[in-house]
């Protein structure tokens, strides 16, 4: 039998696709005879690029080139599938446009704000950014700089950025977009537990009877996990699955009960599943006298817009967390009024409908899983939302249990292993401390080796506060690091874009392609991504997942680790730290940051022969230790021994990730729980240490209105979102020919009554109109998304059509978090 | 530089072979067998009774290949489609003969994706396919 190179990477193909399916393939099929010319790649393991579900991937290198991927079958979460983003992996880093040098905007061989993008090396690059930061410090102080990251970023990358700006700058103006994604679920879980992060895992999935997703379309979000839910339901003839959202799309193929709910009104489901609890008798009384204490917040307050907006005049209480301890009768006298009929009329849901979804939660013996991620983090009210949903499993015991699990989302891929874990928000420290607490300063000040008192107490600026400086001129300098502001952020044009554009500003962007927002900047950096650095991320069920470098990133584009590290060595300790610290601690005078950050005894503890043999890592040889594991190191001492505990760094690269806290060793599959949970005392059964007196709290809560609702004039509600195909704000994804031609350019879904009632038919040219801007699309009347009379859906992904020009940028008071899901606009015939 | 300018790659010199699983419901298993053989630029390459199928295809562009995957989808019967494995490789060097005289043992035993032991033991770390 004659072979060629193509019979044996079929087989391969097969051998790999049956190993995952379970099926032994007939011996014509699986006796190719190999050959080493035939097709030699080195295979690796990885974290999937994209979205914060974490599947791992085998990923195949030949030439220096990434050449094959596939699902990994032994890893836990995905067991060997792949979804489309996942699928095509390794053309992710070779589109045409991937920037290989860094860009200037020059005029005359010049810097300027107004020239033309020009390629500069390296060092040109860091030279302008050094007198641009520098001068902001001088005017300005700490707030005069500021940073926008991302839980793209590494666990490294964050917390290196971290150091530079809180340890090093001494700002707090950095911020990662899990912002706009994550930050009340954030709020949520401080709220409720006073610890982030699900306590349940993706086990969860085999164990529940029933499923209910709260405005999550999951079928195209987090299509593996999706998949595990539709294994569950149709093996087992038993379970239930409830889609409840503001309009009909995929994941409703799947639904037992199917709910579509006026937007903001999952509020009042969420208090009318509790009045129903309580009504008829299904409060866990055991679990609730033990484990659960109750307060009531204080209402009215605000929509997180400017201060002098009229709506942020009229709240009562701006801003306020406050809340004052009550009882479970006081709160059950709150949520009284949330009757099913009340809540029929304002939400739109059947109260029969209503009552089924309330039946799954109330029945001891139906073991629920609560599934959500922007329908309620992206909510004028989302860390109340958060809470809510927390009041039922709270009711009725529901958590922490094997199919009991009240379970946040993510978006990113490390919007929890960096965003949150690592701390990189305006007011947070790693390991959930604050900068606000002096105790925190003081932990992280040992740890960092630096002088008592240096750290800033103050909370910085957020991402949207942030934006807003930067149009007042109060930041002047500014670094953005793997994320699409302009396109991501809300109210582009009357915020984002003059915020970038200030002749004042002096605006950096680290990417791995020519984005909006790169476009809009003065200064391109070029970035590695995904295998082309040694990394770390962490999933949605708290599992730590590392890789090495495989391949080297193209021309001069290096990780953004190492361009925070290069970029500290500009700057000594005489010119950025206070002149009174330096006197009291005069062995730090002199030195770089990169001295007093990176060269402290933690970070360079670990020397070149403990990285990989088999591996490139560009980083570490330059600098002569081994960066990636230094960092992390030093990072885990912030939650070893509290609560977040993760393994040593050399463990990550032999397991396909591990969920923290991790002690001894093991895993925890479930936190809180005795038995699964190595932190819970003996004897107590559950224990929500995150809280003092380890119980969590049931909040009482009201429903409150949308910033803006449709009205006579502009008379729909504008929802957005994604589609599969595309993550995020698709910088990535719309680079790879088959992604982007699956859908090939944004649509205004549409009722087709309300397409009738305004003489539109399908594929007619619009304009999207809100009190804010406009965009030009095309009229969607049938396809994936359904909206209900009233309601139209705009995917975000589109660069071309920016749809968050639109959008109003009211955020959260608690979180400032942006509503991206709820304005009011109108249609217009082009 | 360009403004939004989707980077759409020409059709090169490449080409892509993928593999996926077919699922579909087990009482239609036959008439999606046909439905598949049917296809001229797929192979079913296994099934088992519970109405799984490995299919492979091979492609000049992956958008091909997600086209195809939409076809089988629609087939009636089929529940779902999950890929599985994907490989760029140069068209011109794909039908090389290959020598086979260096090695006798089947891919099934010595592709066995498993990479991530203990990283200092250089034969667990990476596993090289020949």
């Amino acid at each position: 039998m004659k072979l060629t190179r193509r019979d044996v990477i079929k087989a391969q193909a097969a051998a790999t696709a049956a190993t995952v399916a379970g099926i032994s393939l007939p011996a014509s099929a699986s006796n190719i005879i190999t050959s080493s010319k035939a097709n030699k790649l080195t295979w690796s393991k990885a974290p999937c690029r994209f979205c914060g579900t974490g599947c791992g991937i085998s990923v195949a290198t030949k030439d220096g080139k990434v050449v094959a991927t596939h699902g990994d079958e032994k890893a836990p979460v995905n067991k060997g599938l792949s979804c489309v983003k996942g699928y095509f992996l390794s053309k992710i880093m070779y589109g045409k446009d991937r920037l290989t040098q860094p860009m200037l905007r020059k005029k005359n061989g010049e810097y300027d704000k107004e020239g033309e993008f020009t390629p500069v090396s390296w060092d040109e690059a860091f030279d302008i950014m050094e007198v641009k930061f520098k001068k902001a410090l001088k005017e300005k102080g700490p707030t005069g700089i500021g940073m926008f990251g991302s839980g793209q970023w590494t666990v490294q990358e964050g917390y290196a950025a971290v150091k530079l700006m809180k340890a090093g700058f001494l700002s707090n103006n950095i911020d990662p977009n899990a912002r706009h994604c994550m930050a009340s679920a954030v709020g949520g879980f401080m709220r409720t537990f006073g610890i982030d992060e699900p306590m349940g895992c993706y086990d969860d999935m085999e164990a529940a009877d029933a499923f209910v997703l709260w405005g999550s379309n999951m079928a195209e979000m987090h299509p593996i996990l999706w998949t595990r839910i539709a294994d569950r339901r149709l093996s087992n003839p038993h379970v239930k699955v409830a889609v409840l959202s503001t309009f009909e799309h995929r994941s409703f193929d799947l639904a037992d009960i199917p709910a579509i709910f006026t937007p903001q009104t999952d509020m009042v489901l969420l208090n009318a599943i509790a009045n129903y609890i309580i009504e008829s008798g299904s409060v866990n009384q055991d679990f609730v006298s033990k484990h659960v204490n109750f307060r009531e917040g204080v209402t009215d307050i605000g929509y997180g817009l400017r201060p002098t907006h009229e709506l942020q005049k009229k709240a009562k209480n701006p801003n306020s967390g406050k809340s004052t301890p009550i009882d479970l009768d006081a709160f059950a006298k709150f949520v009284k009024p949330y009757t099913f009929e009340y809540a029929e009329e304002m939400s739109g849901v059947p109260a029969k409908t209503i009552e089924k979804i309330a039946k799954l939660y109330a029945d001891p013996k139906t073991k629920v899983m609560s599934l959500w991620t922007m329908g309620v983090n992206q909510h004028t009210r989302g860390v109340w939302t958060n809470n809510l949903l927390y009041n039922i499993h709270l009711l009725t015991g529901k958590i922490s249990e094997p199919g009991n699990s009240p379970f946040s989302l993510t978006g990113q891929p490390s919007a929890c292993g960096t965003a949150r874990e690592v701390g990189t928000f305006s007011h947070r420290l790693p390991a959930d401390m604050v900068v606000k607490n002096p105790k925190h300063r003081a932990f992280a000040e040992k740890i960092w080796k630096l002088p008592e008192g240096i750290i800033n107490g103050k909370p910085g600026a957020h991402a949207v506060q942030q934006v807003r400086d930067l149009k007042d001129s109060k930041i002047n300098a500014y670094w953005i690091q793997v994320n699409n502001n302009l396109q991501a952020g809300a109210n582009i044009n009357e915020e984002v874009l003059p915020a970038y554009r200030n002749p004042d500003n002096f605006i950096v962007t680290s990417d791995a392609y020519p984005t909006v927002t790169a476009e809009a900047s003065d200064l391109i950096l070029p970035s590695a991504m995904w295998v082309e650095k040694e990394g770390v991320f962490g999933n949605a069920e708290r599992r730590t997942q590392s890789w090495y470098q495989l391949v080297n990133a193209p021309g001069d584009a290096r990780s953004d680790m190492w361009q925070i590290i290069e970029f500290s060595k500009r700057f000594t300790t005489d010119e950025v730290w206070p002149a009174e610290i330096l006197a009291a601690n005069p062995e730090y005078k002199g030195k770089t940051l990169f001295e007093v950050l990176y060269k402290n005894g933690n970070v360079d503890k670990f020397p070149l022969s403990q990285i990989s043999p088999d591996y490139e890592n560009q980083e570490s040889k330059e600098l002569g230790f081994y960066i990636q594991k230094g960092l992390f190191e030093e990072y885990a001492a912030f939650g070893r021994d509290h609560g977040h505990d993760l393994a040593p760094y050399d463990t990550y690269h032999k397991e396909r990730g591990l969920r923290w806290p991790v002690v001894d060793g093991k895993e925890t599959k479930w936190r809180f729980k005795e038995g699964s949970d190595p932190y819970v005392e003996k004897g107590k059964g559950w224990q929500f240490y995150g809280k003092k007196d380890g119980r969590a709290i049931i909040f009482a809560l009201p429903y409150e209105p949308p910033a803006e609702s449709p009205d006579a004039e502009f008379d729909m509600w504008l929802s957005t979102g994604r589609v599969l195909e595309h993550w995020h704000s698709g910088s990535m994804t719309q680079r790879v020919p088959e992604l982007y031609k699956a859908v090939p350019d944004a649509l205004c879904y549409m009722n087709p009554e309300d397409a009738k009632q305004r003489g539109l038919r399908r594929g007619d040219e619009i304009k999207v109109i809100s009190r804010r801007g406009e965009i030009k699309t095309r009229v969607e009347t049938r396809g994936r998304n359904k909206p209900p009379v009233g309601l139209v859906f705009v995917p975000w992904f589109d660069a071309s059509q920016l749809i968050n020009k639109v959008t109003l940028d009211a955020t959260d008071p608690l979180s400032k978090q942006t509503d991206f899901k709820k304005c009011a606009i109108k249609i217009e015939k082009v | 530089m360009r403004v939004n300018k989707i980077a759409l790659d020409d059709v090169t010199e490449e080409s892509h072979i993928s593999s996926f699983i077919v699922y579909c419901q087990a009482e239609k298993h036959q008439a999606v067998q046909q439905a598949l053989a049917a296809q001229s630029d797929i192979e079913i390459h296994g099934s088992d009774e519970q109405g799984k199928f490995v299919v492979v295809t091979e492609a000049k562009h992956q958008g091909i290949i997600l086209d195809r995957i939409d076809l089988i989808t629609a087939i009636d019967g089929v529940i779902n489609t999950s890929m599985v494995y994907h490989q760029v490789a140069a068209v011109d060097e794909l039908d090389d003969e290959i020598d086979q005289s260096d090695s006798d043992q089947p891919i099934a035993q010595i592709y066995q994706p498993q990479m991530c032991e203990a990283p200092t033991e250089k034969s667990a770390t990476t596993q090289t396919v020949q």
